[in-house]
Parts: C-alpha cells; structure tokens; sequence
C-alpha cells in the first residue's frame, strides 16, 4: 500500500505510518474477506451447477430408457443436453451401411427446434468427410472441443447453402463433438453448441457431454439387444414349426397357429409337430408351455426335440408323453409344465388307425363328414409336475371321410367381454365344416374364433387337422 | 385388471375368494394376496374360493398348483371350492382332480382339522 501527498508540501509523521499501517490491515483483511466471499459464491455456483447437471442427468436417461426406438433415445439426448449447458445440440446417427444416416436435433428454446433439425439435416455429412466434424468424430473416437470456432472454419464445416446461412443465424461460437459409443459399439456422433453471449465450453462441459452421450450410447445399445432377442425368438420359434408336413399317404393335414402379439414380436408356448418316426407310423403332437416369451420358446424346443426323440424309441403316444413329463421335470424350473396331445398315425385297410394320449390337454375330437362328431380318450396328468403322471392311450379307427382335429385351449378360451368361445360354440362351428377339407376344418374354426372375439387375443391359437381322404 | 381378491383369516383358516378371470395379467396380485395369508403361521389351512372366477387359464393352474406345493412343504392343507364349468374344466383336463383337494363350500371345511 502507497500513499501519496499530491498537494500539500507536508510530510509524513510517525503517526501517519502507524495509521497506515492499520488502514492496510483492515484493507487486507476486507479483500481477503471478499475473496473468501467470492471463492465460496464460486463454489456454491459450482455445487449448483454440478446438482443441475446430476438432475439433467437422471432426467435424461430416465427419459432415453422409457423409450426403445432410436429416434426416441436421442431426441431425449439433445432434449437434455440443450436444456443445461449448450444452446442447441444435434445427434447424428450412424446408419447399417455404416454412413450418416439420419439427425436429430434440439434448442434451449422450444420454438427453434426445426430449425436446428433442418440444418443438420440440410446436409447430412459423409463420413470419410475430412472437414465434418461429426464424421472426425465417428471415424477417430476422439471428442473435439474447440473453444472458439473461427469463421472460416464454420464454412468449411458447414455445406454452402441453406445449412451454413440457418448455422449463422442459430450461431455456432463454440462447439463440442463427442462420440456416442459403448461396448466398442460406434452408433454416431453428439454435438453440442453454444453461441454469444454464453462463455466458450470448458473441459468440465466436454466430460459432461461425454457422460450423457455414454448414456445414450449404452441405452441405444440395450435398444439393439433387446430388439435382436426379440427377433431371435421369433426366428426360434419359426424354426420349431414344422416348415411342411411329410406326406402321409391317404391322410390330408393342414395346420393353423395364431401367436398372441404384444408390442411387436412375442412369443407364445403352442407347438405342433407331424413326422414319421417309423416306416410304419408317424407321430403328431400338439402342445401348450406354460408362460411366454423367450424363455417359453426354449422350452417348446425341449418339448419337440424331446418328442421325436422319445418317438424312435417308443412308439406308444402315453410312453412318449412319459417321457415328456420326465424331461420337464428334469430340466426346467419348478411348475414350468406344459400339455400335450400325442397320435400314432397308422395305415389301415380301411383308412387309418389313431391312438391318442393327452396330457394335461384339451381331447381331441374326432369329426366325422356328416358333421357328427366324438371326443376322443381321457384326460390324462398335466406334464411337468409329478413323478407319475397317469397318462392313457386310445386307439380309433378313422374312415375316409373322418377327421381327427387337435386344438390348443387358446381356441375355447377366446373370449367377447365376459363370454367364452367355449366348447358350444367349438362343436357347432365343427359340425358344420364336416364335409371340408383339413385345410378348410382348419381354416374355418380359426375364421370362427377369430371373429368371435372382441378384444386382444389372450392366448396362442394352433389347430391341427387330420383328415382321411382314402 | 380384472380380478378382484378378497381375503380374510378366521379360526387358523386364511381364505381367498377370488372374483373374474386369473390368467397371465392377473396372477401376480393373486399370488401377492396369498402369501400375505401365507406369512401368518397360525394358518393351518388354506382355501382357494374359486366359485365367482370366471376363467382361468394355464398361468392361473400354475398359481394353484405353485400355491398348493408351498401348502405341503409347510404342512398346511390347501382347498379348492371347485369354480364353474369353464374353470373346473381346466382342473379335469389336467387330471388333477384326485391330486389336489377340492370342495363345494367354503362353509364345510373345519378350520382346526388339519
């Protein structure tokens, strides 16, 4: 501290130093005071900054979790980023071709959204593009954080036209571009600007874009893996139908299955399978796994495999069901059981000769051309739950003209509000297509079922038809 | 949803009545009703009133027969007041009739003979 005398001639005493000496004191500890207020103002911004930002955070991922569509996710990420710390910012999406395949894009205001989505979208740049830095970006793995962009480089980075004039008007002052990845999974770049009067980003922005673009990454990523599980289980399900039936001589089959659909692809537990298992006979099923989805479709994979396996060895429909039950038991969890309906299919002199054995399962019927028709065997025990099931077999003989017809309980179950299709409605609707062909049997219980009910469907649906044509 | 639970304990006899339809929607609030009757240890039997279900389905089976497993592993007796046709069906067809216990009333199963 200097003091000066600009005017009078008089000198300092003494006393005018130990004054002094007390004004710089006080001084020194105003300042220091001021600069311990404004060291703790700065924190205290800091902290409600960090809050702020922690807030955005859980926000955003909240809302990018909720949804399972790309669009949805990232429309969430610039939402939340363009909320807190940038004016606008744009997602670019890396498509299967591995190109820029689409952007979406976000404003602190509201009312700008399209404008920022039309300019990124004027010109979506090429990936191998050396002055796009989305594509720098995409092609390193490396975020870019440039502090101050110079305008020449605003128009080397933006394509002359349309996008470069609505870049100028939104302002692009300073600019962050990091990569959206996760799991070594490159899904597209995330780019974040802010324009006058806001200070130029800082190296706390950048590791906050990268921790919310992280976040989209990891939830675009959950997106793909569920949305290729729910694909495998329906590519899994498809493999356990039956492409085609083998050709049974003299006996005309045909099969309808109707699986329940939620929110896309879902998985339900009917199965239905015909195969010869010997020069003399063939074997048909049709089954019901308790539950749904991926976990269901394995196990009507166990129930099929186990079937034709057991079939080699042992002809008897109640010794292969046996078998079944075994396998359940065994291999699955507790009370995961499933039903099934069993045939021996044999040639005859005058048509065919059937044996049935249900397990846990709706009987089957047996529908002769003047639409008269039989239930045909006992119930027998729900497959999956006790060492000794009691299961029994049935032999028919069918001539040509009759048609046995094994259904799942999806079928009776179907509902119009409180009302069942019900086993009524299921034999008037058979006597009347007697006379058809299985395809027609088929075709013409599922039309019946199909139109009875109001709502969702509740339950797969199969049906199988056998019918003797000689 | 549309099932309705009720529940209550008398004389070492927890009883639910369920009213509607048990299927795969349902299933989790029946399943949470019963073991809330199940937490009390003084319950020596177990009814399942089934005569105002409307429907049921395999998931619903798979409630019973989960509900009367735990009933044997804790040395309880479970009962089911057989439900109408289209819900009894679902018991025949499975051939559990002689496997698990049923009865027509409520009313006729003492509480303390377990």
């Amino acid at each position: 501290m200097t003091f000066v005398w600009a005017e009078s001639g008089r000198r300092y005493s003494h006393g005018d130093l130990a004054l002094a000496e007390d004004l710089a004191r006080r001084a020194s500890v105003a300042i220091e005071n001021a600069r311990l207020f404004q060291l703790e103002h700065e924190a205290r911004l800091r902290e409600r900054d960090a809050r702020a930002r922690l807030q955005v955070l859980v926000e955003t991922g909240t809302a990018m979790s909720a949804s399972f569509e790309v669009s949805g996710i990232l429309r969430a990420l610039t939402g939340g980023a363009s909320r807190l710390i940038c004016d606008y910012s744009i997602a670019f999406l890396l498509g299967s071709d591995g190109g820029i395949a689409d952007a979406f894009g976000a404003h602190r205001d509201a009312a700008r959204y399209g404008v920022v989505e039309r300019m990124a979208r004027a010109h979506l740049p090429d990936v191998d593009s050396p002055d796009s830095l989305a594509a720098q970006v995409i092609r390193t793995g490396e975020p870019i954080l440039i502090p101050r962009v110079p305008p020449e480089q605003l128009e080397r980075v933006m394509a002359p036209g349309e996008q470069l004039e609505l870049a100028r008007e939104l302002g692009f002052a300073s600019v962050i571009v990091v990569p959206i990845i996760a799991r070594g999974r490159t899904f597209g770049a995330f780019a974040l600007v802010r324009d006058d009067p806001w200070p130029p980003f800082t190296e706390d922005d950048l590791s906050f874009a990268i921790t919310i673009a992280t976040r989209a990454a990891i939830t675009l990523d959950n997106a793909r893996l569920y949305a290729e599980r729910e694909s495998m289980s329906e590519t899994l399900q498809r493999s356990l139908l039956p492409p085609e039936f083998p050709d049974v001589p003299g006996i005309d089959i045909a099969a309808r299955y109707l699986p329940v659909s939620e929110g896309g692809a879902h998985v339900g537990g009917d199965f239905y399978d015909v195969f010869e298992a010997d020069p003399d006979y063939w074997i048909g099923v049709i089954g019901d796994v308790v539950g749904k989805g991926p976990e269901a479709a394995a196990m009507m994979g166990l129930a099929r495999y186990t079937i034709r396996t057991a079939a080699l060895a042992e002809g008897r429909p109640s010794r292969i069901l046996e078998t079944l039950n075994q396998a359940f038991l065994r291999q699955t969890k507790e009370h995961r059981f499933c039903t099934a309906c069993c045939i021996r299919i044999r040639r005859s002199g005058y048509g065919a000769r059937m044996t049935v054995s249900a397990g846990g399962h709706p009987l089957p019927v047996l529908l002769h051309e003047d639409g008269t028709m039989d239930v045909v065997g006992t119930p027998g025990t729900i497959l999956g739950v006790f060492e000794d099931p009691v299961l029994t077999d049935h032999a028919i003989d069918l001539v040509a003209g009759d048609a046995l017809v094994l259904y799942t309980d999806g079928v009776t179950d179907e509902r119009r509000g409180d009302e069942e299709f019900g086993e009524t409605r299921f034999t008037d609707v058979l006597r009347t297509l007697g006379s058809g062909s299985a395809r027609e049997i088929a075709d013409g219980l599922l039309e019946a079922v199909v139109g009875f009910r109001t709502g969702d469907p509740r339950d797969d649906i199969a049906i199988l038809v056998l019918k003797v044509t000689a | 949803m549309n099932l309705r639970v009720a529940s209550e304990i008398a004389r070492g006899r927890a009883l639910l009545r369920l009213q509607g339809e048990l299927d795969l929607a349902s299933v989790p609030e029946a399943e949470t009703a019963l073991m809330r009757l199940e937490h009390d240890p003084n319950t020596a039997t177990i009814v399942l009133d089934l005569r105002r279900l409307a429907f049921m389905d395999s998931t619903g089976l798979r409630f019973v027969l989960a509900a009367d497993a735990r009933a044997h592993s804790t040395d309880r007796r479970l009962v089911i007041v057989r439900g109408p046709h289209s819900v009894h069906r679902v018991f025949h067809l499975a051939r559990l009739e002689d496997r698990l216990e049923f009865a027509d009333s409520a009313d006729a199963i003492g509480g303390t003979d377990a």
